[in-house]
Protein backbone atom coordinates (compact mmCIF):
# COMPACT_ATOMS: atom_id res chain seq x y z
CA UNK A 1 0.00 0.00 0.00
CA UNK A 2 2.72 2.29 1.11
CA UNK A 3 4.32 1.66 -2.68
CA UNK A 4 1.01 2.64 -3.86
CA UNK A 5 0.96 5.51 -2.63
CA UNK A 6 4.57 6.74 -3.67
CA UNK A 7 3.99 5.56 -7.33
CA UNK A 8 0.90 7.98 -7.04
CA UNK A 9 2.27 10.58 -5.45
CA UNK A 10 5.68 10.40 -7.77
CA UNK A 11 3.13 10.18 -11.03
CA UNK A 12 1.50 13.11 -9.69
CA UNK A 13 4.88 15.04 -9.35
CA UNK A 14 5.81 13.82 -12.60
CA UNK A 15 2.45 15.34 -14.63
CA UNK A 16 2.81 18.50 -11.95
CA UNK A 17 6.50 18.94 -13.51
CA UNK A 18 5.47 18.45 -17.32
CA UNK A 19 2.88 20.64 -17.31
CA UNK A 20 4.52 23.55 -15.02
CA UNK A 21 7.26 23.70 -17.14
CA UNK A 22 5.37 25.64 -19.46
CA UNK A 23 3.70 28.10 -16.91
CA UNK A 24 6.97 28.46 -15.08
CA UNK A 25 8.50 28.97 -18.62
CA UNK A 26 5.89 31.75 -19.57
CA UNK A 27 5.92 33.49 -15.88
CA UNK A 28 9.57 34.52 -16.87
CA UNK A 29 9.29 35.47 -20.03
CA UNK A 30 6.22 38.04 -18.85
CA UNK A 31 8.43 39.06 -16.40
CA UNK A 32 11.19 39.60 -18.68
CA UNK A 33 8.95 42.11 -20.67
CA UNK A 34 7.09 43.24 -17.68
CA UNK A 35 11.01 45.07 -16.68
CA UNK A 36 11.76 45.96 -20.38
CA UNK A 37 8.22 47.23 -21.76
CA UNK A 38 6.67 47.97 -17.76
CA UNK A 39 3.90 49.76 -19.88
CA UNK A 40 2.51 47.09 -21.98
CA UNK A 41 -0.40 45.74 -20.45
CA UNK A 42 -0.63 41.69 -20.91
CA UNK A 43 -3.75 42.05 -23.07
CA UNK A 44 -1.90 44.18 -25.83
CA UNK A 45 0.39 41.83 -26.73
CA UNK A 46 -1.48 40.40 -28.84
CA UNK A 47 -1.01 43.07 -31.41
CA UNK A 48 2.83 42.54 -31.58
CA UNK A 49 4.86 45.93 -32.73
CA UNK A 50 1.73 48.16 -32.39
CA UNK A 51 1.43 47.27 -28.67
CA UNK A 52 5.15 49.32 -28.13
CA UNK A 53 5.61 51.78 -30.81
CA UNK A 54 1.99 54.35 -31.08
CA UNK A 55 3.45 56.20 -34.20
CA UNK A 56 2.97 52.79 -35.99
CA UNK A 57 -0.03 51.37 -33.95
CA UNK A 58 -1.88 54.87 -35.84
CA UNK A 59 -0.83 53.68 -38.84
CA UNK A 60 -2.24 49.89 -37.93
CA UNK A 61 -5.83 51.93 -36.49
CA UNK A 62 -6.24 53.61 -39.88
CA UNK A 63 -5.40 50.28 -41.92
CA UNK A 64 -7.95 48.51 -39.64
CA UNK A 65 -10.50 50.99 -40.10
CA UNK A 66 -10.61 51.17 -43.59
CA UNK A 67 -10.82 47.82 -45.46
CA UNK A 68 -7.71 45.75 -44.78
CA UNK A 69 -6.05 44.73 -47.49
CA UNK A 70 -6.69 40.58 -46.78
CA UNK A 71 -10.36 40.89 -46.03
CA UNK A 72 -10.86 39.41 -49.67
CA UNK A 73 -8.41 36.67 -49.32
CA UNK A 74 -9.85 35.77 -45.94
CA UNK A 75 -13.07 35.61 -47.91
CA UNK A 76 -12.01 34.08 -50.65
CA UNK A 77 -10.75 31.21 -47.48
CA UNK A 78 -14.10 31.17 -46.69
CA UNK A 79 -15.49 29.85 -49.79
CA UNK A 80 -12.63 27.36 -50.09
CA UNK A 81 -12.64 25.51 -47.14
CA UNK A 82 -16.84 24.56 -48.16
CA UNK A 83 -15.77 23.92 -51.93
CA UNK A 84 -12.75 21.60 -50.74
CA UNK A 85 -15.03 20.02 -48.12
CA UNK A 86 -12.48 20.79 -45.57
CA UNK A 87 -16.03 20.94 -43.64
CA UNK A 88 -15.75 16.61 -44.20
CA UNK A 89 -12.89 16.39 -41.76
CA UNK A 90 -13.21 15.70 -37.93
CA UNK A 91 -10.04 17.31 -37.32
CA UNK A 92 -11.29 20.97 -39.04
CA UNK A 93 -15.19 20.01 -39.18
CA UNK A 94 -15.78 23.26 -36.33
CA UNK A 95 -13.30 25.73 -37.44
CA UNK A 96 -13.03 27.62 -34.64
CA UNK A 97 -12.35 24.26 -32.06
CA UNK A 98 -9.76 23.56 -35.07
CA UNK A 99 -8.08 26.80 -34.05
CA UNK A 100 -7.94 26.71 -30.71
CA UNK A 101 -6.53 22.65 -30.16
CA UNK A 102 -3.58 23.53 -32.62
CA UNK A 103 -0.68 22.62 -32.43
CA UNK A 104 -1.32 19.77 -30.54
CA UNK A 105 0.98 16.89 -29.78
CA UNK A 106 -0.54 13.38 -31.27
CA UNK A 107 0.10 10.52 -29.11
CA UNK A 108 0.07 8.46 -31.88
CA UNK A 109 2.36 9.57 -33.89
CA UNK A 110 4.08 11.29 -31.27
CA UNK A 111 4.66 14.96 -33.56
CA UNK A 112 3.01 18.30 -32.91
CA UNK A 113 0.30 18.47 -35.34
CA UNK A 114 -0.67 22.25 -36.42
CA UNK A 115 -2.97 23.60 -38.02
CA UNK A 116 -1.83 24.08 -41.49
CA UNK A 117 -0.83 20.22 -41.14
CA UNK A 118 -4.22 19.31 -40.25
CA UNK A 119 -5.39 21.75 -43.17
CA UNK A 120 -3.07 19.92 -45.64
CA UNK A 121 -3.31 16.44 -45.10
CA UNK A 122 -7.91 17.17 -44.68
CA UNK A 123 -7.59 19.35 -48.12
CA UNK A 124 -5.35 15.64 -50.16
CA UNK A 125 -7.83 13.05 -48.56
CA UNK A 126 -10.37 15.43 -50.21
CA UNK A 127 -9.67 16.41 -53.09
CA UNK A 128 -6.40 14.00 -53.65
CA UNK A 129 -4.25 17.14 -54.04
CA UNK A 130 -1.18 18.61 -52.52
CA UNK A 131 -1.58 22.21 -51.19
CA UNK A 132 1.73 24.27 -50.57
CA UNK A 133 2.35 25.39 -46.62
CA UNK A 134 3.83 29.14 -47.22
CA UNK A 135 1.31 31.25 -48.92
CA UNK A 136 -2.08 31.05 -51.12
CA UNK A 137 -4.84 28.49 -50.38
CA UNK A 138 -3.63 27.29 -47.25
CA UNK A 139 -2.89 30.84 -46.09
CA UNK A 140 -6.25 31.86 -46.79
CA UNK A 141 -8.12 29.03 -45.12
CA UNK A 142 -6.23 29.09 -42.29
CA UNK A 143 -6.65 32.11 -41.86
CA UNK A 144 -10.47 31.70 -42.30
CA UNK A 145 -10.88 29.43 -40.10
CA UNK A 146 -8.34 31.63 -37.26
CA UNK A 147 -10.94 34.24 -37.64
CA UNK A 148 -13.55 31.82 -36.62
CA UNK A 149 -11.63 31.53 -32.91
CA UNK A 150 -11.04 35.39 -32.90
CA UNK A 151 -11.64 36.47 -29.05
CA UNK A 152 -10.94 32.79 -27.44
CA UNK A 153 -7.26 32.58 -25.95
CA UNK A 154 -4.33 30.34 -27.22
CA UNK A 155 -4.14 27.16 -24.82
CA UNK A 156 -1.20 25.06 -26.13
CA UNK A 157 -1.28 22.05 -23.64
CA UNK A 158 2.04 20.32 -23.24
CA UNK A 159 1.14 17.41 -21.04
CA UNK A 160 2.43 13.73 -22.06
CA UNK A 161 6.59 13.19 -21.75
CA UNK A 162 6.37 13.10 -25.83
CA UNK A 163 5.06 16.48 -25.72
CA UNK A 164 7.72 17.58 -23.09
CA UNK A 165 10.58 16.58 -24.94
CA UNK A 166 8.91 18.20 -28.33
CA UNK A 167 7.97 21.32 -26.08
CA UNK A 168 11.95 21.15 -25.16
CA UNK A 169 13.09 20.72 -28.61
CA UNK A 170 11.18 23.84 -29.77
CA UNK A 171 12.60 25.91 -26.67
CA UNK A 172 16.37 24.86 -27.61
CA UNK A 173 15.51 25.69 -31.22
CA UNK A 174 14.06 29.46 -29.94
CA UNK A 175 17.05 29.90 -27.67
CA UNK A 176 20.13 28.92 -29.88
CA UNK A 177 22.50 30.91 -32.30
CA UNK A 178 22.22 30.41 -35.50
CA UNK A 179 23.84 31.33 -39.00
CA UNK A 180 26.60 33.53 -40.48
CA UNK A 181 25.02 36.18 -38.11
CA UNK A 182 25.22 34.09 -34.88
CA UNK A 183 21.70 35.41 -33.68
CA UNK A 184 19.08 33.41 -31.70
CA UNK A 185 15.33 34.50 -32.43
CA UNK A 186 15.16 36.00 -28.45
CA UNK A 187 18.23 37.85 -29.53
CA UNK A 188 15.82 39.60 -31.46
CA UNK A 189 12.71 38.92 -30.10
CA UNK A 190 13.30 38.79 -26.25
CA UNK A 191 16.13 40.33 -25.30
CA UNK A 192 15.95 43.12 -27.69
CA UNK A 193 12.19 43.43 -28.21
CA UNK A 194 11.20 46.72 -28.38
CA UNK A 195 14.53 48.17 -29.98
CA UNK A 196 15.27 49.01 -33.85
CA UNK A 197 17.43 46.97 -36.19
CA UNK A 198 17.15 49.77 -38.37
CA UNK A 199 14.44 51.13 -39.18
CA UNK A 200 12.54 47.93 -38.04
CA UNK A 201 11.15 47.99 -34.23
CA UNK A 202 11.56 44.64 -32.83
CA UNK A 203 8.47 43.11 -31.76
CA UNK A 204 8.30 40.77 -28.40
CA UNK A 205 7.69 37.01 -28.60
CA UNK A 206 4.73 37.49 -26.54
CA UNK A 207 1.62 37.23 -28.51
CA UNK A 208 3.73 36.31 -31.82
CA UNK A 209 1.10 33.62 -33.04
CA UNK A 210 -2.07 35.30 -32.15
CA UNK A 211 -3.13 36.80 -35.63
CA UNK A 212 -1.54 33.96 -37.93
CA UNK A 213 -1.33 33.67 -40.57
CA UNK A 214 -0.54 37.17 -40.99
CA UNK A 215 -0.96 39.84 -43.77
CA UNK A 216 2.44 41.60 -44.60
CA UNK A 217 2.69 45.05 -46.59
CA UNK A 218 6.32 43.82 -47.76
CA UNK A 219 4.46 40.09 -49.18
CA UNK A 220 1.74 42.02 -50.39
CA UNK A 221 -0.46 38.92 -49.18
CA UNK A 222 -1.16 36.57 -46.58
CA UNK A 223 1.37 33.92 -45.62
CA UNK A 224 1.75 31.45 -43.27
CA UNK A 225 3.77 31.48 -39.84
CA UNK A 226 6.15 28.93 -41.09
CA UNK A 227 6.43 31.69 -44.06
CA UNK A 228 7.60 34.47 -41.48
CA UNK A 229 10.19 31.48 -39.89
CA UNK A 230 11.73 30.97 -43.37
CA UNK A 231 12.09 35.35 -43.36
CA UNK A 232 13.59 35.29 -40.31
CA UNK A 233 16.15 32.40 -40.47
CA UNK A 234 17.23 34.31 -43.80
CA UNK A 235 17.39 37.70 -41.68
CA UNK A 236 19.99 35.60 -39.71
CA UNK A 237 21.70 34.08 -43.11
CA UNK A 238 21.22 30.77 -41.74
CA UNK A 239 19.58 28.57 -44.15
CA UNK A 240 15.81 28.39 -43.90
CA UNK A 241 14.05 24.81 -42.91
CA UNK A 242 11.23 23.65 -44.94
CA UNK A 243 7.59 25.00 -43.55
CA UNK A 244 6.55 22.02 -41.42
CA UNK A 245 9.87 20.43 -40.52
CA UNK A 246 9.47 18.37 -37.54
CA UNK A 247 12.10 21.61 -36.25
CA UNK A 248 9.67 24.05 -36.86
CA UNK A 249 6.37 22.27 -35.66
CA UNK A 250 8.25 21.73 -32.24
CA UNK A 251 9.03 25.50 -32.81
CA UNK A 252 5.34 26.40 -33.39
CA UNK A 253 4.51 24.26 -30.39
CA UNK A 254 6.73 26.16 -27.55
CA UNK A 255 6.32 29.61 -29.46
CA UNK A 256 2.67 29.14 -29.56
CA UNK A 257 2.79 28.16 -25.64
CA UNK A 258 4.17 31.02 -24.48
CA UNK A 259 1.02 33.00 -26.11
CA UNK A 260 -1.38 30.79 -23.94
CA UNK A 261 -4.19 33.16 -22.50
CA UNK A 262 -3.80 35.66 -25.22
CA UNK A 263 -6.83 36.36 -27.56
CA UNK A 264 -7.08 35.18 -31.33
CA UNK A 265 -7.24 37.99 -33.04
CA UNK A 266 -8.72 38.62 -36.61
CA UNK A 267 -6.50 41.87 -37.06
CA UNK A 268 -3.67 40.17 -39.17
CA UNK A 269 -2.20 43.02 -41.13
CA UNK A 270 1.97 43.69 -39.81
CA UNK A 271 4.48 45.67 -41.91
CA UNK B 1 41.81 20.17 -74.00
CA UNK B 2 38.81 21.67 -74.55
CA UNK B 3 37.29 19.94 -71.61
CA UNK B 4 40.15 21.15 -69.54
CA UNK B 5 39.23 24.61 -70.47
CA UNK B 6 36.02 24.55 -69.65
CA UNK B 7 36.52 23.03 -66.68
CA UNK B 8 38.86 25.93 -65.74
CA UNK B 9 36.44 28.25 -66.47
CA UNK B 10 33.57 26.58 -64.62
CA UNK B 11 36.16 26.61 -61.56
CA UNK B 12 37.22 30.47 -62.22
CA UNK B 13 33.15 31.30 -62.33
CA UNK B 14 32.69 29.39 -59.23
CA UNK B 15 35.36 30.75 -57.42
CA UNK B 16 34.53 34.47 -58.40
CA UNK B 17 30.83 33.52 -57.26
CA UNK B 18 32.29 32.58 -53.71
CA UNK B 19 34.43 35.73 -53.57
CA UNK B 20 31.73 37.94 -55.01
CA UNK B 21 29.76 38.24 -51.68
CA UNK B 22 32.59 39.78 -49.19
CA UNK B 23 35.09 41.16 -51.95
CA UNK B 24 32.63 42.42 -54.52
CA UNK B 25 33.93 45.77 -55.77
CA UNK B 26 36.35 46.44 -52.24
CA UNK B 27 38.91 47.70 -53.91
CA UNK B 28 36.90 51.29 -54.88
CA UNK B 29 34.86 50.55 -51.53
CA UNK B 30 35.25 53.44 -48.78
CA UNK B 31 36.42 52.74 -45.45
CA UNK B 32 32.86 54.65 -44.91
CA UNK B 33 31.36 52.26 -47.70
CA UNK B 34 32.55 49.44 -45.93
CA UNK B 35 31.17 49.88 -42.82
CA UNK B 36 27.81 51.22 -43.52
CA UNK B 37 27.07 48.40 -46.75
CA UNK B 38 24.24 45.96 -45.91
CA UNK B 39 25.36 43.26 -47.05
CA UNK B 40 29.05 44.20 -45.51
CA UNK B 41 29.31 45.54 -41.90
CA UNK B 42 26.01 46.47 -41.59
CA UNK B 43 27.02 48.44 -38.44
CA UNK B 44 24.31 50.95 -38.41
CA UNK B 45 21.77 48.41 -38.40
CA UNK B 46 22.38 48.40 -34.51
CA UNK B 47 24.42 51.07 -34.05
CA UNK B 48 24.11 55.31 -33.98
CA UNK B 49 27.20 56.82 -35.93
CA UNK B 50 27.84 59.74 -36.49
CA UNK B 51 27.08 60.11 -40.61
CA UNK B 52 24.83 57.50 -40.62
CA UNK B 53 21.21 57.35 -41.50
CA UNK B 54 18.12 55.58 -39.67
CA UNK B 55 20.51 53.69 -36.72
CA UNK B 56 19.60 50.82 -34.96
CA UNK B 57 19.38 51.23 -31.22
CA UNK B 58 20.61 47.29 -30.03
CA UNK B 59 24.12 48.05 -29.53
CA UNK B 60 25.32 51.48 -28.08
CA UNK B 61 26.11 54.89 -29.87
CA UNK B 62 30.02 53.98 -31.69
CA UNK B 63 31.01 57.44 -30.33
CA UNK B 64 34.39 58.20 -28.85
CA UNK B 65 35.94 55.17 -29.58
CA UNK B 66 39.78 56.55 -29.20
CA UNK B 67 38.60 57.24 -25.25
CA UNK B 68 36.59 53.73 -25.19
CA UNK B 69 39.56 51.94 -26.84
CA UNK B 70 43.09 53.29 -26.17
CA UNK B 71 44.59 49.89 -27.26
CA UNK B 72 42.97 49.58 -31.28
CA UNK B 73 43.71 45.94 -31.63
CA UNK B 74 41.06 45.58 -29.10
CA UNK B 75 38.53 47.33 -31.16
CA UNK B 76 39.62 45.13 -33.55
CA UNK B 77 38.55 42.28 -31.84
CA UNK B 78 35.47 43.10 -30.59
CA UNK B 79 34.42 43.40 -34.31
CA UNK B 80 36.53 40.54 -35.55
CA UNK B 81 34.55 38.41 -32.69
CA UNK B 82 32.40 40.36 -30.18
CA UNK B 83 31.57 36.72 -28.38
CA UNK B 84 35.07 37.19 -26.75
CA UNK B 85 33.86 39.66 -24.53
CA UNK B 86 29.84 38.72 -24.25
CA UNK B 87 29.24 34.90 -25.16
CA UNK B 88 26.29 36.09 -25.41
CA UNK B 89 26.51 39.16 -27.63
CA UNK B 90 24.29 39.60 -30.47
CA UNK B 91 26.77 40.86 -32.07
CA UNK B 92 27.89 39.02 -35.24
CA UNK B 93 31.16 37.66 -34.94
CA UNK B 94 32.49 39.26 -38.37
CA UNK B 95 36.07 37.71 -38.74
CA UNK B 96 35.27 34.18 -36.93
CA UNK B 97 32.89 33.56 -39.20
CA UNK B 98 34.35 35.21 -41.96
CA UNK B 99 30.93 37.42 -43.06
CA UNK B 100 33.91 39.99 -43.71
CA UNK B 101 37.65 39.90 -45.52
CA UNK B 102 40.68 40.81 -42.91
CA UNK B 103 41.10 43.82 -45.11
CA UNK B 104 37.81 45.08 -44.62
CA UNK B 105 37.74 44.58 -40.86
CA UNK B 106 40.89 46.58 -40.86
CA UNK B 107 38.80 49.36 -42.64
CA UNK B 108 36.10 49.17 -40.82
CA UNK B 109 38.10 49.26 -37.71
CA UNK B 110 39.87 52.79 -39.09
CA UNK B 111 36.58 53.79 -39.83
CA UNK B 112 34.95 53.57 -36.31
CA UNK B 113 38.65 54.46 -34.63
CA UNK B 114 37.87 57.94 -36.64
CA UNK B 115 34.54 58.64 -34.70
C1 LIG C 1 18.01 39.99 -36.81
C2 LIG C 1 16.83 40.08 -35.99
C3 LIG C 1 15.83 38.93 -36.01
C4 LIG C 1 16.04 37.62 -35.68
C5 LIG C 1 17.32 36.95 -35.24
C6 LIG C 1 14.74 36.97 -35.80
N1 LIG C 1 13.80 37.87 -36.20
FE1 LIG C 1 11.79 37.55 -36.31
N2 LIG C 1 11.52 39.48 -36.95
C7 LIG C 1 12.51 40.42 -37.09
C8 LIG C 1 11.95 41.66 -37.60
C9 LIG C 1 12.72 42.95 -37.88
C10 LIG C 1 10.56 41.42 -37.76
C11 LIG C 1 9.50 42.41 -38.27
C12 LIG C 1 9.10 43.33 -37.17
C13 LIG C 1 8.46 42.58 -36.05
O1 LIG C 1 7.26 42.29 -36.10
O2 LIG C 1 9.20 42.18 -35.11
C14 LIG C 1 10.32 40.05 -37.31
C15 LIG C 1 9.07 39.44 -37.25
C16 LIG C 1 8.82 38.17 -36.76
C17 LIG C 1 7.51 37.60 -36.61
C18 LIG C 1 6.18 38.27 -36.95
C19 LIG C 1 5.71 39.07 -35.79
C20 LIG C 1 4.34 39.61 -36.01
O3 LIG C 1 3.82 40.27 -35.08
O4 LIG C 1 3.74 39.38 -37.05
C21 LIG C 1 7.68 36.34 -36.10
C22 LIG C 1 6.58 35.35 -35.77
C23 LIG C 1 9.12 36.13 -35.95
N3 LIG C 1 9.78 37.28 -36.35
C24 LIG C 1 9.69 34.98 -35.46
C25 LIG C 1 11.07 34.75 -35.40
C26 LIG C 1 11.67 33.48 -35.07
C27 LIG C 1 10.91 32.23 -34.69
C28 LIG C 1 13.02 33.64 -35.15
C29 LIG C 1 14.12 32.62 -35.03
C30 LIG C 1 14.05 31.48 -35.93
C31 LIG C 1 13.26 35.04 -35.47
N4 LIG C 1 12.06 35.67 -35.63
C32 LIG C 1 14.51 35.62 -35.57
C33 LIG C 1 13.85 40.26 -36.78
C34 LIG C 1 14.43 39.07 -36.36
C1 LIG D 1 22.95 42.75 -34.63
C2 LIG D 1 23.47 43.81 -33.83
C3 LIG D 1 24.85 44.36 -34.06
C4 LIG D 1 25.52 44.60 -35.24
C5 LIG D 1 25.07 44.36 -36.66
C6 LIG D 1 26.79 45.19 -34.85
N1 LIG D 1 26.87 45.30 -33.50
FE1 LIG D 1 28.40 46.10 -32.42
N2 LIG D 1 27.45 45.67 -30.69
C7 LIG D 1 26.19 45.12 -30.59
C8 LIG D 1 25.86 44.97 -29.17
C9 LIG D 1 24.55 44.38 -28.64
C10 LIG D 1 26.95 45.45 -28.44
C11 LIG D 1 27.08 45.52 -26.90
C12 LIG D 1 28.13 44.60 -26.37
C13 LIG D 1 27.84 43.14 -26.68
O1 LIG D 1 26.77 42.64 -26.32
O2 LIG D 1 28.69 42.52 -27.30
C14 LIG D 1 27.94 45.87 -29.43
C15 LIG D 1 29.16 46.42 -29.09
C16 LIG D 1 30.05 46.97 -30.01
C17 LIG D 1 31.28 47.66 -29.66
C18 LIG D 1 31.80 47.88 -28.26
C19 LIG D 1 31.28 49.20 -27.79
C20 LIG D 1 31.80 49.58 -26.44
O3 LIG D 1 31.79 50.77 -26.19
O4 LIG D 1 32.17 48.69 -25.68
C21 LIG D 1 31.85 48.07 -30.82
C22 LIG D 1 33.15 48.82 -30.98
C23 LIG D 1 31.00 47.61 -31.90
N3 LIG D 1 29.92 46.97 -31.38
C24 LIG D 1 31.27 47.84 -33.24
C25 LIG D 1 30.49 47.32 -34.28
C26 LIG D 1 30.85 47.45 -35.68
C27 LIG D 1 32.05 48.20 -36.18
C28 LIG D 1 29.88 46.80 -36.38
C29 LIG D 1 29.81 46.56 -37.86
C30 LIG D 1 30.93 45.95 -38.49
C31 LIG D 1 28.92 46.29 -35.43
N4 LIG D 1 29.32 46.62 -34.16
C32 LIG D 1 27.77 45.59 -35.77
C33 LIG D 1 25.38 44.76 -31.63
C34 LIG D 1 25.71 44.81 -32.98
Amino acid sequence: MKKLITTVASLGLLVGVASADVASDQKDFINHYKSILPNVEFADYTNGVYAVDQGSRDQFEEILDGIPPYEGAVEKGAKEYLKFGLNKCTSLKDPAEARVKHPYFDEATQQVVTLESAIKKCYQQQTGKKLGYKKGRIARISAWISDQAAGQKINVKVESAGAKAAYEKGKTFFYAKRGQLNMSCADCHVYNAGKKVRADILSPALGHTTHVPMYRAKWASIGTLHRRYGGCMKNMRSKPLKAQTEALRNLEFFHQAMSNGLEITADRYRK
Amino acid sequence: MKKTISSISVVVTLATLFIMPTQAGAKEMTNEEVTFDRKLGNCLGCHMIPGGNLPGTVGPPLLAMKARFPNKADLREQIWDATIKNPHSMMPPFGKHQSLTEKQIDQITNYIYSK
